[in-house]
């Protein structure tokens, strides 16, 4: 046998690892774009949201930060006010006195010398520290008139921005009993850390301050992606604002996306190689026993293996979100369990498909192991075992075929078949080889050529043969050499013609001298007359004479009947029984009506067969049932049939006298008689007949019987259908 | 041995209403006196030989003259069941048939026949070889005693 390169890109393998791999990659790029698309701007969303809410918070201790630092220096200039010297002053509009000059010119704010105004009710201007105070703190603006009339909390005013310092006015009323009398104001500088320390949020975050149109912000230059992330009003016209820099974030936000990707992609590549690589394996060993005994002991390591890297795959993922806060639990629960779930299920699926081409494997070795047998089976036949190709030549030729040819197998290989065929038989042989065509197989007696001339006699089975496809490719020809089975045959048929030559002189010819008894017995008594009369003893063995003549005729005439059954070979006919009883009711009718008989039966059938044949038998049969009767009975025989099937199943029930079992067994021998003949006559062939004709017709007949309780014969006969093809 | 002359008791198995004629006229004829029983079949011989149903009070036989082809229970069961019985298998069994076959033959004597005589074609000799039977089976052979 060729043994095929096995190749695991065959057809079927390709569309089994086309499928696979589909479902695999399909797989991926769903839980990659799940992961991808919903989980990681979900997170993303939650991350800004946090980062939000923390700067809003932030932003408000800031802004509580930044009232105090006000109010520190309110607090400061509003003790100053409260000096007597200060109040006096305002009061009278006069800042001549020493004390009040001494007292605000030495007045240090942060330890500088501060710069501050002094104003009367009317607003003008009483005293000043220095003469280059201008704007707000020289002329009277809005929110003065507010402090005057005693609606403030405006007593705080930006002046602006100088690098990393800013001023500020802030302003206070001077009080006397009671009575507002002047307005104290003074312009400070501070330094932008005062108020946007070090502390902010974020470091790369900046902040904004804004009075008016007055604008104070930290630098903002190195904010990548500036946003405005939080406001807080702190005055009616004072806001501080939170500028934040995205940039973090979205780094932050990229790094999360990244490792939860870069961790499920890489678990799920090695997965995916690992498969790969086993799926091989496991195909390219079907082959080699030895890789094929590796891959199977490590048939479930492998996924395990490739199991435990997506699940560890899947915890890392798991891990990477529950390090982000408040990241809802279900989301990254959702990831662990897609993840182990979607591993699992892919190794689950892997090893289906391997234990399926592990099942496949077995069969294919199973097969493999069955055809080596059988060609080797083949090859050692006793039968001859031959393969003929369309063009009538030999493609195998086993031992046995040849030997029976006479030649050696590699004699007859690629030859034609005629060369072991006799030449008056070839003809024969092409129309079974078209009827083979038609029916797929043909058996076959020709006579075959030996190697030497001589000629044998053999029994040849063709058997078409397909290929997958349908197209014929040839035949197999069995072939048995019966040159001994056809040599007994001739025999029997010899003898058979010789037994049918005896039969007829038997009929004849012997006949002749019992007729010449019976008759010159009978003459001879005629002939003596008067004297014989009185002679007891002459007539006694005149009985004799002509008893014994007349059993010889009955012997030969029954022995004919049976020995005539085998010869006659008519073909076999429809026969209703049911009509064939009648016939048989008719022939008997004296004796029916002298005895008192009955005859019934079921419905009966129409069959195939020989009808006198059949006709013997249902005679034979029916007129032992109402033969072997006791002294003053009723005979009653009954005909019944039933349905097994293959055959139809006769019996013949009488309520005569039975027999012991003991004798049943012999009763279809030929001769055997149960009765002595004063009791019932007969030759004792008429079961015989009954077994013949039955066997004929591919039955079997049986009895059921006791003494005293009447017997029932049984017997069967193929139906038509099936006596057809046992005749094939 | 000096004995009275007595009866000898002969049971005739034989279906053939010819030979049975014959026999009874070769039997008419012996020097002896003699009683001849006859059994048309197997199960008459062997209701005789057991005193059975028609047959209570029955002679036992000195001398049983058997054919082997009878109706029903054949000669040679009968010749088994005799010979298997250890009360009737001292009773001589002349085996007195028409087959000459050797197989019969074999199997008769395989069955403790005492002898097997081919019964002669003409009614002359028939009658003849009775009498042989007779005369050795019943005059010259000394018969053991019958018991009971």
């Amino acid at each position: 046998m060729n043994k095929q390169k096995f190749s695991i890109f065959n057809k079927e393998n390709r569309a089994i690892l086309r499928a696979f791999a589909g479902f695999l990659i399909g797989f991926f790029l769903i839980i990659t774009i799940l992961t991808a698309f919903l989980l990681v701007p979900k997170i993303n969303k939650s991350l800004e949201s946090q980062h939000i809410t923390d700067s809003t918070i932030s932003l408000q201790i800031k802004s509580e930060l930044f009232r105090h630092f006000i109010e520190d220096y309110h607090s400061l200039l509003a003790d100053l006010a409260k000096y007597p010297v200060v109040t006096s002053a305002a009061l009278l509009s006069k800042s001549d006195n020493p004390d009040f000059i001494d007292l605000v010119d030495n007045f240090l704010i942060d330890g500088k010398k501060s710069r501050l105004v002094l104003k009367n009710i009317a607003g003008e201007v009483i005293y000043q520290t220095s003469k280059d105070l201008e704007g707000d703190l020289i002329s009277n603006p809005p929110w003065l008139k507010n402090i005057f009339e005693d609606e403030a909390p405006y007593y705080f005013k930006l002046i602006g921005q100088e690098k990393n310092s800013f001023r500020f006015i802030i302003a206070v009323p001077v009080i006397y009993r009671g009575y507002t009398e002047g307005i104290l104001s003074a312009e400070i500088t501070a330094h932008l850390n005062d108020i946007f320390s070090s502390q902010t949020i974020n470091d790369s975050g900046g902040l904004k301050l804004r009075q008016g149109n007055v604008v104070i912000q930290s630098d903002i230059d190195d904010i990548a992606v500036p946003r405005v992330i939080s406001k807080d009003i702190i005055a009616p016209n004072i806001e501080l604002t939170y500028i934040g820099d995205d940039a973090p974030i979205i780094a932050a936000q990229n790094k999360l996306r990244n490792n939860i990707l870069g961790t499920l992609f890489i678990g799920l590549v090695i997965s995916f190689i690992l498969f790969t690589i086993l799926g091989y394996k496991v195909l390219e060993g079907r082959q080699e026993s030895a890789t094929h005994h590796k891959v199977k002991k490590n048939l479930y390591i492998l996924p395990i293996i490739t199991a435990l890297i997506g699940t560890a795959a899947s915890i890392s993922a798991f891990l990477i979100i529950k390090g982000v806060p408040d990241i809802a639990s279900w989301m990254s629960l959702s990831v662990l369990l897609s993840g182990i779930t979607l591993t699992f299920f892919i190794t689950y699926s892997f090893i289906q498909f391997i234990r399926q081409q592990q099942i496949i494997e077995s069969v294919v070795a199973q097969r493999t192991k069955e055809v080596q047998e059988l060609t080797s089976a083949m090859e050692n036949a006793v039968e001859g075992v031959s393969f003929i190709d369309p063009q009538g030549c030999y493609r195998f030729v086993n031992e046995a075929y040849a030997a029976f040819c006479g030649y050696k197998p590699t004699e007859l290989l690629n030859k034609n078949w005629e060369m072991t065929v006799h030449e008056d038989d070839r003809q024969m042989m092409t129309d079974a080889y078209q009827a083979m065509l038609k029916s797929g197989k043909t058996v076959d007696e020709p006579r075959g050529l030996r190697k030497d001339g001589s000629v044998f006699y053999k029994r040849t089975t063709m058997i078409s043969k397909y290929d997958e496809d349908g197209n014929f490719i040839g035949h197999h020809c069995f072939m048995g050499d019966i040159t001994e089975r056809k040599k007994a045959e001739e025999e029997i048929l010899r003898s058979n013609a010789e037994l049918e030559r005896f039969a007829f002189i038997c009929s004849h010819d012997l006949q002749e001298p019992l007729r010449m008894i019976r008759s010159f017995s009978e003459k001879l008594q005629e002939h003596i007359g008067d004297q014989f009369k009185q002679d007891e003893k002459g007539k006694k063995y005149f009985h004799f004479i002509i008893d014994g003549a007349t059993r010889a005729q009955n012997l030969i005439r029954d022995i004919l009947a049976y020995s005539s059954i085998d010869s006659n070979a008519e073909q076999f006919e429809e026969v209703c029984v049911e009509n064939l009883i009648s016939m048989i009711k008719d022939n008997m009718i004296m004796h029916i009506e002298d005895h008192n008989c009955k005859i019934t039966h079921d419905e009966l059938p129409t069959i195939l067969g020989h009808k006198t044949q059949i006709y013997q038998l249902f005679q034979n049969l029916v007129n032992n049932g109402l033969k072997y009767q006791g002294d003053n009975t009723s005979p009653h025989v009954h005909i019944g049939v039933k349905d097994t099937g293959d055959h139809w199943e006769f019996s013949v029930k009488d309520n005569g006298i039975g027999m012991e079992e003991r004798h049943l067994n012999k009763i279809f021998d030929v001769f055997q008689r149960l009765h002595k003949k004063s009791l019932y006559a007969g030759t004792g062939v008429g079961l015989s007949i009954c077994k013949k004709v039955v066997e004929r017709h591919g039955g079997k007949i049986w009895v059921n019987s006791a003494k005293g309780k009447g017997s029932t014969f049984y017997f069967t006969l193929l139906k038509p259908k099936n006596l057809e093809n046992q005749n094939d | 041995m000096i004995k009275e002359p007595k009866l000898a008791e002969i049971l005739l198995v034989e279906d053939n209403e010819g030979d049975i004629e014959l026999t009874k006229e070769a039997f008419k004829e012996a020097k002896f006196r003699n009683n001849l029983h006859i059994a048309e079949d197997g199960d008459e011989a062997l209701d005789f030989l057991y005193k059975r149903n028609d047959y209570e009070g029955a002679a036992t036989p000195d001398v049983i003259l058997l054919d082997l082809n009878l109706p029903g229970t054949s000669g040679r069961e009968i010749l088994e069941i005799i010979k298997a019985d250890k009360n009737l298998k001292i009773i001589p069994v002349i085996v007195l048939t028409s087959s000459e076959a050797d197989k019969d033959i074999i199997e008769s004597y395989n069955l403790h026949a005492n002898c097997y005589i081919v019964k002669p074609v003409n009614a002359i000799k028939f009658i003849d070889v009775v009498h042989h039977v007779e005369n050795f089976w019943v005059d010259i052979v000394c018969l053991p005693t019958k018991v009971g």
